[in-house]
């Protein structure tokens, strides 16, 4: 089923690319783009819901809700509850196209490695997934051959007589990068979320640098096109923060989005109504985030 | 802060193993490879090569004797005198004493995956790889010379006095000059070569089948093709070494189909349906042959008349070809309870073997 739905067609894409272009390397560039520009529309959802449910949560009402109920887990499940139910943002609403776009990440990786077939058993498996109207006779086994590297084999390259392992260092800078720029600003000292993501930051490059430099080249590449495909998916959004790397750019003043409009409930703690921040002739780039956050109302 | 950084840890943890499927050692999903000599079968299969007795189906030893996850082995060992030779994932190709299964020595230049058999005669080795380079070695060890082909290797190179024939990837047949490595013809086919081309010495023909569903017989001198045989769509990719067996040649093809041609013609003799889809090579017995199907099942038929003489079923897949040792057919299973399985010459189970841990 999984293969039958997924990887085939996924291989057989991938086989159409490399027949049409004749270079695998160029193949999986292509295909992983490919389906990048098929699941943006999810991609771009999930970054809208995440940036919702971030200002919902920056909101001092919120917080102070948070600390209200910090001994009443149940209240507090029901109020949170309430409280998305009315502002119409979704606690899942980020997940859902995440979890849509997992199994096509995964497929994107099989494929891939099947794609890569080395051994006669492998060849065969991947013969039997070629569709017959691409005749896998004269494409099999794929000529996996790619600048200075064999996508079948881990890349290394020989500088001066030490074999330096380019890819999987190129693979940490991006992995770094895309980390960096699409980390949300933290909402508030000591949260467990900021926190997480800070060693997230830290392990995620090294966890990808890892692998990069132990798999095969294929999939290194692939990590690395990915990585620069979704930095662009971010900075294309606007949503990049490129002011967390780059210092000495300051975070242009944004012209302001006109700030969805969140109905707040009742509460008889808060009665005023939140007003925007003005935005300043150069902000941070935390203020600059924090002015793009929905507005929130009272609910009348 | 404990927690979250448990819970970041535990999930690099999954997505590793999800996406690198134990990425610590060469990643590749093969068949075991078996050879056999009179006494004993060898059979490389993951982290070793064992040395079986035949007649006992016990283990003589194993190599290397702690196994690690970056070797791995699935090349068919080659059997020469008194040693072994097997190349590894590991990038090496190693000597060991056949005797003991301790090491005499490794070559370690490659760049790629031995998954070959390797083929010598007694001064010259010769190892290809999947590294598209084909090794030649001193008896000592040393690098002779090498070849670069366009893709990598996984047949079984034939060395025929002063040349030696080497089957590729890239779809080439070539014949290099044993001494010097230099190439003295190219034979480009259809599709790419898995397994080894099989040698009539009487004729000098060498015959070879590929994924370009084609079986061709091709002069062992020149490189010219004397006839090929599927152009019209009769057999499906060959993944497999031919046999000749009399005035016969005789091969299956993926799907299952078992061909005899006449080797001087390539004019079919007969055909037959051997029930399923094969992948490993026919095993020729005195008067009869032996086909592993890839759903598990060895069958034997009549050489003379196709006449089936027994079925056997084992518990995994057959990719690799059954050998002949000390009057024992032995079967490598993939994916079975059971790494080797004995028969006797009628079919009867004798003993199996399962590597202790």
């Amino acid at each position: 089923m999984w293969d039958t739905l997924i990887i085939q067609p996924f291989t057989n894409v991938l086989l159409a690319i490399t027949m049409v272009v004749k270079n695998f390397g160029v193949a999986i560039i292509l295909f992983t783009l490919l389906i990048k520009l098929i699941t943006y529309p999810l991609t771009a959802k999930q970054l809208k819901q995440t940036a919702a449910m971030q200002a919902l949560q920056s909101d001092p009402r919120y917080k102070k809700m948070m600390e209200k109920y910090r001994d009443n887990k149940e209240k507090l499940a029901e109020e949170q509850m309430k409280l998305y139910k009315e502002t119409g943002v979704s606690p899942f609403g980020s997940c859902l196209p995440t979890l849509i776009q997992f199994p096509i990440i995964i497929g994107l990786y099989q494929s891939i490695i099947k794609a890569m077939a080395a051994t006669p058993l492998e060849i065969l498996r991947l013969e039997r997934l070629v569709y017959p109207f691409l005749d896998a006779t004269k494409i099999l086994p794929i000529q996996n051959r790619f600048l200075w590297m064999d996508l079948g084999q881990p890349e290394r390259l020989p500088i001066l007589g030490i074999q330096i392992p380019i890819l999987a260092i190129i693979v940490v800078a991006t992995t770094w990068l895309q980390t960096k720029v699409m980390t949300p600003p933290s909402t508030g000292a000591g949260d467990q979320a900021a926190a997480m993501t800070k060693s997230m930051n830290l392990y995620m490059p090294i966890l990808m640098g890892w692998m990069a430099y132990s798999l095969a080249s294929g999939l290194a590449l692939y990590f690395l096109v990915s990585n620069v495909a979704t930095v662009v998916q971010y900075s294309g959004q606007g949503r990049s923060d490129w002011s967390k790397i780059l210092p000495f750019i300051k975070k242009k003043s944004p012209a302001p989005e006109p700030r969805p409009v969140v109905v707040f409930p009742d509460d008889d703690d808060e009665e005023e109504e939140q007003e925007a921040p003005k935005p300043t002739a150069k902000p941070s780039a935390r203020a600059a985030v924090k002015q793009q956050r929905p507005q929130y109302k009272r609910k009348k | 802060m404990k927690k979250p950084l448990v819970k970041i840890i535990l999930i690099f943890i999954i997505s590793a193993a999800l996406l690198a499927g134990c990425a610590m050692g060469p990643r590749a999903e093969s068949a075991p490879g078996l050879s056999a000599d009179e006494n004993a079968v060898y059979v490389s299969n993951m982290q070793h090569i064992y040395k079986v007795d035949t007649k006992a189906g016990t283990e003589l030893w194993r190599y290397p004797a702690t196994g690690s996850v970056q070797v791995v082995l699935y090349a068919p060992p080659l059997l020469h005198e008194s040693s072994v030779f097997v190349g590894d994932l590991a990038n090496k190709f190693h000597r060991l004493d056949a005797a003991s299964g301790s090491e005499t020595w490794s070559f370690t230049e490659a760049d790629g995956w031995f998954q070959a058999k390797a083929a010598t005669n007694g001064d010259v080795i010769v190892a290809p790889s999947s590294d598209r380079n084909v090794y030649a070695l001193n008896a000592d060890g040393t690098l002779k010379w090498k070849y670069s082909g366009e893709f990598g290797y996984v047949a079984e190179p034939i060395i025929l006095e002063n040349s030696v024939i080497v089957a590729g990837l890239d779809h080439n047949l070539v014949s290099l000059n044993l001494e010097s490595g230099e190439q003295q013809w190219i034979t480009t086919l259809k599709g790419a070569m898995i397994a080894a081309p099989a040698y009539d010495p009487a004729s000098g023909s060498l015959f070879v089948g590929s994924l370009g569903n084609e079986m061709l017989s091709i002069d062992s001198k020149t490189g010219k093709v004397n006839w090929t045989y599927g152009e019209n769509g009769e057999i499906s990719p060959i993944y497999a070494t031919p046999i000749l067996v009399g005035e016969s040649l005789i091969f299956a093809d993926e799907s299952g189909k078992v061909f005899a041609l006449d080797p001087a013609t390539g004019s079919v003799e007969w055909t037959l349906d051997a029930g399923g889809e094969t992948v490993a090579g026919i095993l020729p017995l005195e008067e009869s042959f032996v086909i592993a199907l890839e759903k598990g099942e060895l069958r034997a038929y009549k050489l003379a008349d196709r006449t089936p003489l027994w079925t056997r079923t084992l518990d995994g897949k057959l990719y690799t070809t059954p050998v002949v040792s000390a009057d024992k057919i032995v079967v490598a299973v993939t994916k079975g309870q059971t790494l080797l399985q004995a028969f006797d010459l009628a079919g009867n189970p004798v003993w199996s073997f399962t590597p202790a841990k």
